[in-house]
């Protein structure tokens, strides 16, 4: 049983029954030994008696019994017994009950008297006490001689039936066991109650976890009123809260971003396949469709892209595999696509790039981060603008920069470059980019423990630039 | 037609003028306020994110102005607080991109309706009916065949009914930037479309006021 309830309960109940019967056996055992103390002072009472009723009288050892002492002796099933025997184990005297059954002679002597268990000649357990003595010369009031001749000596074994002690001792046991059970009754009431009771914080965190859905991620559980055992699991689901709400929110942020920024494009498909339907023209227009569908489509591909891309760099799920990077060799490359565009946008490009510098890094990873950087540059530095692309390694710090000109970026527009889709301009829907150059730039270069800023130089000037580590 | 997106200008100005309009297209807001400023338009459909002046700032302008041209904002912003900034600011319409081009035309061809403070699709003047929605006309329960552009006239004239209409302003309206000032399409526009419309034995619709422009209305009672 996987319950909690269950195994407190089970452990509870079985571990108060267990020191509930261990008190019982104490209490038990201890009433068995005042019981039998008790018994046995009674037996040795009696052994006394009967052993002060004997006397010796010229030789002859006689027994002089009360008659009410003797009654007790003399009735056929009287539960008690006695047997006096002389040295030679002859049989001086026996009571009535004893019938003609002999008790076995044992003996200790009268201050240690020796008691032992037997079964009784009418079938019942009893016990016995046995001593020898040396009984008094009648007529003389003198101690009993210690040195009486060996012939003197007699045995005495008195026996009693330990019928009542063992009703008795049944008798507790019957209300230790009744007592038991009522224990065992109350403890299942009172344990479920209580661990209920306890229970209840446990259940209130369930009922709250199953209250939280995708549209509640927001929520926190309040640690507040949770008890001390609760509390790490409190702690653990606000963690996981934290950690499902950004999941979800970059998910969100995904779908509603592609779904914003594809409207445009879709509309612009739509439209262009709805003019042309409804009026077919000639071969000209024809092509002219299919060359702007073609554009259409390459730039939604852009959008889809770079969202992907961002969203698995948010998401953690892109791999970093570091290597020595020649930096002025992959600036070569990385920029080789982008000379055609440069040149038909007659900028003028400088690079000063030490041929030295290496740099640990993800070499795709880095390259895709310079290519975004560079075409952003090659994109949007006014037409026979300026760029400069430059690199070094100072104090242990590895430094590159991009700079461009810029014609309408203000200093308020720098918190809002890496942003996607900010768009100092919505002319830029029409080009290919599609907003996402910058912040893809930015989850790379968090991806890659690089730190990425934009500052404006005036008047005009604006640099992007990379901080990493440099590689000693 | 203020819209940044080269494709959308084509392709929506394309069916208007397929449909019998004529359309003015910027792709630059500053540049659109100016077209707006100095132009009578029946309608202005309105990109919101546009380079030079964002849509917002021009529709405000325009109002501020006290210009009331009916403007229909064509975005991609879909949240309930951007349609009822855009309505605040002033817009009389709101179409979310992507939209159906029908859908487009159909608010359109509402919206130059209102600026005629009519409301029906349909317009009568005698026994010549015109159905604004389905782009028909008849007379006297005679179908007549038009062509787009002899509708958009028609429809024109139908909708300033006893008011003299200028050439100019038909070839604004009509014809847009595309008429050389020289030529007399005007006149033989209205010419053709004078002959379609009056069957033999009917009263013509369209007058001609000498060196003021045409006028239309029905036969006098």
């Amino acid at each position: 049983m996987k319950s909690i309830q269950m195994r407190l309960m089970a452990g509870l109940l079985g571990s108060s029954l267990l020191v509930f019967g261990i008190g019982a056996a104490v209490i038990h055992f201890a009433t068995r030994a005042l019981l039998f103390r008790e018994f046995d002072a009674t037996l040795r009472a009696k052994a006394m008696a009967l052993a002060a009723a004997t006397d010796v009288n010229r030789g002859v050892v006689e027994f002089d019994l009360a008659d009410e002492l003797l009654q007790e002796f003399s009735r056929p099933h009287s539960a008690e017994y006695f047997q006096l025997t002389d040295a030679n184990g002859r049989t001086l005297a026996r009571s009535a009950s004893l019938g003609t059954n002999d008790l076995a002679r044992l003996f200790g002597t009268m201050n240690s008297p020796r008691l032992w268990n037997l079964n009784l000649p009418d079938g019942h357990r009893g016990r016995a006490i046995g001593f020898q003595f040396a009984p008094e010369e009648s007529g003389t009031n003198g101690p009993p001689s210690t040195a009486a001749a060996p012939n003197r000596i007699v045995t005495l074994v008195v026996a009693r039936s330990l019928r009542d002690v063992t009703h008795t001792l049944g008798a507790l046991t019957s209300a230790l066991l009744l007592a038991a059970a009522v224990v065992a009754m109350g403890m299942i009431v009172i344990i479920r109650l209580v661990v209920r009771r306890g229970l209840i914080p446990l259940g209130d965190v369930a009922d709250r976890a199953a209250r939280i859905d995708a549209s509640s991620l927001g929520q926190r559980f309040d640690t507040e009123p949770l008890p001390a055992e609760l509390l790490p699991i409190g702690h653990r689901l606000n963690d996981l809260l934290a950690r499902l709400e950004q999941s979800f929110e970059r998910e969100r942020r995904f779908t509603a971003d592609a779904a914003h920024e594809l409207r445009t494009p879709i509309a612009e498909l739509r439209s262009l396949a709805e003019v042309a339907l409804k009026w077919p023209e000639g071969n000209e227009t024809t092509m002219q469709a299919f060359h702007d569908t073609l554009e259409i489509a390459r730039k939604m591909e852009t959008i889809a892209t770079g969202l992907l891309t961002l969203a698995r760099c948010e998401a953690g799920k892109q791999t970093v595999s570091r290597e020595t990077i020649h930096i002025k060799k992959l600036v070569d490359t990385v920029w080789q696509p982008l000379v055609g565009q440069a040149g038909r946008r007659q900028l003028r490009v400088a690079f000063d790039l030490p041929s030295e510098i290496r740099l640990t890094t993800d070499r795709a990873l880095f390259g895709l981060l310079l290519a975004n950087l560079f075409s952003n540059a090659v994109e949007y530095t006014p037409v026979a603008g300026e760029v400069c692309i430059r690199a070094e390694q100072r104090d242990g710090l590895f430094t590159l920069s991009v700079a461009n000109t810029v014609d309408d970026l203000g200093p308020d527009d720098l918190p809002h470059l890496f942003q996607r889709f900010w768009r100092k301009e919505a002319s830029r829907t029409s080009s290919e980019h599609a907003g996402l150059g910058l912040a893809l730039a930015r989850a790379f270069a968090g991806l890659l423990g690089m730190k990425i800023r934009a500052e404006l130089v005036l008047p005009d000037t604006l640099v992007l630039s990379l901080e990493a580590p440099a590689t000693s | 037609m203020i819209e940044d997106s080269r494709h959308l200008q084509r392709s929506v100005s394309t069916g208007l003028r397929k449909s019998g309009y004529a359309v003015d297209v910027s792709g630059d807001g500053a540049e659109g306020l100016w077209y707006a400023e100095s132009n009578q338009y029946d309608a202005i459909i309105l990109d919101l994110m546009l380079p030079g002046m964002d849509g917002l700032t021009l529709l405000r302008r325009l109002r501020a102005q006290g210009r009331e041209t009916h403007v229909l904002v064509l975005t991609a912003k879909d949240t309930v607080a951007d349609r009822v900034r855009g309505l605040q600011a002033g817009a009389d319409d709101y179409l979310i991109k992507p939209f159906a081009l029908e859908e487009l035309l159909a608010r359109v061809q509402a919206l130059c309706r209102r600026g005629y403070g009519r409301k029906s699709s349909r317009l009568r003047i005698g026994d010549l009916e015109i159905n604004m929605t389905a782009r028909t006309v008849t007379r006297a329960g005679a179908a007549i065949d038009l062509t787009a552009r002899e509708y958009r006239l028609l429809e024109y004239l139908a909708l300033r009914r006893g008011e003299v209409v200028s050439r100019s302003e038909i070839e604004e309206h009509i014809y847009g930037e595309s008429v050389d000032p020289l030529s007399n399409v005007v006149d033989s526009a209205i010419c053709t479309l004078r002959r379609k419309i009056t069957p033999a034995g009917k009263p013509p619709l369209i007058g001609t006021k000498r060196g003021l422009g045409y006028v239309m209305d029905g036969p006098s009672e």
